[in-house]
């Protein structure tokens, strides 16, 4: 049953990581009629994933996996900057979040971004769908004992929705004012994976293929075939063995993001004239 | 705005569909040629089973299977750090096949995660 449920488990949570992270976004900076919408762009891309599969099964061929890694690849770069744009934004807008009230204007995404962030959520689905669909149908017929196979892929995939759900649920109620370092710091970790986890994607799709030594073994906090691990690996990007090419990218990534994050906001640089310099006659706006 | 709201999902449902032709267009290049070599692996807790393989040069179709290991679920034949085909998410039981037409030379066969990780598959002159 373990076999079945971690590998449903990390292909799940690599899709509900994001719906969550991008619903939860949606209802923060006041944009919650999004969020029906984003809820049927996951509904479509969960029966066409599932309908793929079937046909495939129907037909008797199976995945094209070079052409699936591709997708892969493609899908995770632009959630890349999908997630890179979430922390950006939250950054110029922590401060409004304390002077303004939550919903309104001045802190509301623009139609064009949660269009964004809607579709993004669509293609997350779509990004491990085909994988995740075809492998489930596999556990159920293929499998040395289809019951137990079965029932640790349901399982797997269950828990990966109720992480989702908890993601969602927990960025909903999160200050983000107040916990954005936090935040921040954990999504540019999360987009930090996404991107080494392209380029290991990339090289199966055959479309990179240096740096491909070895550069780490994680091989003691990453364990193949354990929950840890496919927690680890799907939610942070991490592989037991990355690569050369996968460790730099990731180390690119996230140390200038995670010091943008961290950095003081007394020591930014802002274009509004300091308060200090206004004559004594002029009273603070 | 609700109709720019309300055609996202039709989109969406193109760009599915359009994902959805490419896989069956795809998925045509899997089927063996006649006259193409058969080789048998299976995923141990050790890793490829055989780890040391030979077949003459020209199509070669791989079949695995997972022999009952947890620690094991995928199966690659490179070219150099080239990945020339793989399959993965390889549960217990499961089996899958592909194709590659390979010429003269040496291969490595890659399965992630067991003790000997690596082999290697010499195609031999025909």
């Amino acid at each position: 049953m373990i076999p079945t449920l971690v590998i449903a488990l990390r292909e799940g949570v690599e899709a509900s990581l994001i719906v969550g992270i991008i619903a939860a976004f949606l209802v923060k900076e006041s944009r919650g009629d999004a969020l029906r919408q984003m809820w049927v762009g996951v509904a479509i891309a969960i029966a066409l994933c599932i309908g793929v599969a079937v046909v495939l099964r129907v037909v008797g061929q199976q995945l094209p996996q070079r052409e699936q890694e591709g997708l892969e690849t493609v899908i995770g770069l632009i959630a890349v900057t999908a997630v890179s744009y979430m922390i950006v934004w939250m950054r110029r807008h922590a401060r409004s979040f304390k002077a303004a009230l939550e919903g309104s204007a001045a802190t509301a995404l623009a139609t064009g971004s949660t269009l964004a962030l809607v579709g993004m959520a669509f293609l997350a689905v779509l990004r491990e769908g085909f994988e995740t669909s075809v492998f489930m149908l596999a556990a159920f017929q293929d499998a040395s004992d289809t019951t137990a196979a079965g029932a640790g892929a349901v399982v797997g995939l269950l828990t990966a929705l109720a992480i989702g759900v908890g993601i969602y649920r927990g960025g909903v109620r999160i200050n983000l004012a107040r916990f954005f370092r936090v935040t921040g710091l954990v999504l540019v970790f999360v987009a930090a994976g996404l991107l080494a986890t392209s380029l290991h994607t990339a090289h199966e799709a055959g479309w990179f293929n240096g740096l491909q030594s070895q550069a780490l073994d994680l091989t003691w906090l990453v364990q193949p075939g354990t929950i840890s691990g496919s927690l680890l690996t799907g939610m942070l990007g991490l592989q037991p063995t990355p690569t050369l090419g996968e460790a730099l990218i990731y180390a690119m990534y996230a140390a200038p993001m995670a010091v943008y994050v961290l950095w003081p906001d007394r020591l930014r640089l802002r274009r509004a004239p300091a308060r200090t310099r206004t004559a004594p006659a002029e009273s603070p706006a | 705005m609700n109709r720019v709201l309300l055609r996202l999902p039709l989109i969406a449902l193109g760009i599915g569909l359009v994902a959805v032709f490419a896989t069956a267009c795809g998925s045509g290049s899997d089927e063996a040629p006649a006259g193409a070599k058969t080789l048998s692996f299976k995923l141990t807790d050790q890793g490829c089973d055989p780890a040391e393989a030979k077949v003459p040069a020209g199509p070669v179709s791989f079949e695995v299977e997972n022999a009952g290991t947890s620690k094991v679920t995928e199966f690659e034949v490179l070219d150099g750090t080239e990945i020339l085909g793989e399959k993965e998410n390889l549960s217990s039981g499961f089996s899958a096949d592909f194709t590659l037409t390979l010429e003269e030379g040496t291969y490595t066969l890659y399965c992630p995660g067991g003790e000997n990780e690596r082999g290697t598959l010499t195609v031999t002159a025909n």
